[in-house]
């Protein structure tokens, strides 16, 4: 047996390490991602258009100094005239019924059946009396009663400061309380179908079929998948939704649902998030996940 | 343009996981592989674009093996003494047992792993990032944050060192490396 050199001897030593598996692959990803990435300004320049004479780091420093003073002139100068305008109140609606129409027609599938103000409440009456529909339908509950609060608030209104949500027949089905959330910034387009891909890349065994980016509370998103897997993703869930969230940007800033459907098109798992109202899971039966939105999370088996 | 940590993550994940693996065994590798890509993940933005992912990802991964180097020591010195890698757990079947050149091939690992023992750290971290993470010279170079003079002249020196300790051994032939098969 004769061997070229030393390096060629070493190549073979431990050559068969077993790899990765797959799960290890998205666990580490998910490891490294968890976090905030930290953000200093040098990293929102591209220093490659700069010319190299600018790139030493005197220059580099009274440069964006330079940016960091007209960014904070402008925003002054910005905001003399009062806060910024609150969320959701671009839209263009003739009274409360103008705003629900609105909200319903966005979401497109009926299940915000009627709404009205009474006094400081919102009654919403909704189309679903079961899971996993109760989810959906009162995660575009929660969204209009925070359209309905923002857009009252910018018409010089008295706003509501909860909702009801009833099923059908008028039969309670709960409610929150609706207070002004934080402003964030408007959600970029296609962030929601960046953050579709991201979660794809995590869990190879979901397909995304729709993705919906929505105005709402500054940028809303509603994603539906299907899975070809559905233990295998349930299992996966925290990572999945985890990834999904963090691709859209500020977590736990933004409202979202995520449906995943099996291949005959029956929903195996639906997430939704809205601020201050929190996180609502449904997880079908049988199928086990440690997925848990939080501490506010209502978790329906 | 400099790629995103995504498409970093997915270049690099396997090797860099390989060459852990190699090195520290698979659970380590994971534990090294993780914090590796979470310290990647959290300085992407403050590091220069226009240098390389791969010397920079390695260093980093360089820097956490730094505080595992008595345990890698010590592995490789079990390996050399009793012929069983800890690290692979391959155990010998019967036909290695008849096979002499399997039985050759097995104790002409261990001699290198022996080898491997026997080097200074910074020389075994060059030669192993070459031979192993397969890095080129200037790869190293930015990795260790070294000059490209001391990566090669390390390198020659490690090669040298290890060429030493097999011919000592009488098991591999200075020169063309023949394996002297054991009698």
């Amino acid at each position: 047996m004769t061997m070229s050199d030393e390096t060629e001897l070493l190549r073979e030593l431990r050559a068969d390490v077993p790899a990765p598996t797959e799960e290890a692959r998205r666990r580490i990803y998910a490891y490294a991602t968890r976090g905030e990435r930290r953000r200093s300004s040098f990293a929102l320049i591209d220093w490659q258009k700069i010319p190299v004479s600018f790139r030493t780091f005197r220059w580099r420093t009274a440069f964006a100094l330079t940016l960091v003073l007209a960014a904070a002139v402008i925003a002054a100068v910005t905001t003399q005239g009062g806060a910024s305008p609150p969320k959701s109140a671009q839209i263009t609606a003739q009274g409360v019924d103008g705003v629900v129409s609105q909200v319903q027609n966005s979401f497109g599938d009926n299940r915000i059946l009627t709404a009205s103000v009474t006094g400081s409440t919102l009654s919403v009456k909704l189309a679903a009396p079961d899971e996993p529909s109760l989810t959906n339908a009162t995660f575009e509950a929660q969204v209009l009663g925070h359209v309905v609060r923002d857009w009252m608030t910018a018409n010089g209104q008295a706003p509501i400061n909860a909702a009801v949500y009833l099923d059908a027949t008028g039969a309670p089905q709960g409610g929150d309380s609706v207070a002004s959330e934080p402003s964030v910034v408007p959600l970029t387009n296609g962030t929601c179908n960046s953050a579709a891909q991201a979660a794809q890349v995590v869990d190879a065994s979901i397909a995304l079929l729709s993705v919906q980016s929505l105005q709402w509370l500054n940028g809303t998103c509603v994603f539906e998948f299907q899975t070809s897997d559905p233990a295998s993703f349930a299992s996966n869930a925290p990572v999945t939704v985890g990834k999904l969230v963090y691709a859209m940007g500020d977590p736990d800033e933004r409202p979202y649902l995520v449906q995943v459907d099996d291949q005959a098109g029956t929903p195996q798992f639906v997430a939704s998030y809205v601020p201050g109202d929190g996180g609502r899971a449904y997880i079908k039966p049988g199928l086990s996940t440690a997925f848990d939105v939080g501490s506010q999370a209502k978790i329906s088996k | 343009m400099r790629t995103s940590f995504d498409e970093a993550f997915e270049a690099e994940f396997d090797r860099l996981h390989r060459y852990l693996a190699r090195r520290l065994g698979s659970p380590a590798a994971e534990d090294l592989a993780a914090e590796s890509f979470a310290i990647a993940y959290r300085r992407w933005d403050d590091v220069d674009p226009s240098r390389p992912v791969r010397p920079w990802l390695y260093g980093i991964a360089g820097n956490l093996i730094r505080h595992h180097r008595r345990k890698e020591r010590r592995m490789l010195r079990a390996y050399a003494r009793t012929g069983v890698d800890p690290i692979v757990h391959e155990d010998e079947t019967t036909a290695e047992r008849v096979d002499p050149h399997a039985r050759d091939a097995r104790a002409q690992k261990a001699v290198i792993a022996a080898a491997l023992a026997q080097l200074r750290p910074a020389e075994r971290e060059v030669l192993l990032m070459h031979a192993w993470a397969e890095l080129s010279d200037a790869e190293i170079a930015g990795a260790l944050s070294l000059p490209l003079g001391t990566v090669k002249s390390r390198l020659n020196r490690a090669r040298e060192h290890m060429r030493n300790h097999l011919a000592a051994s009488g098991k591999v032939e200075v020169g063309a490396f023949n394996v002297v098969e054991e009698v």
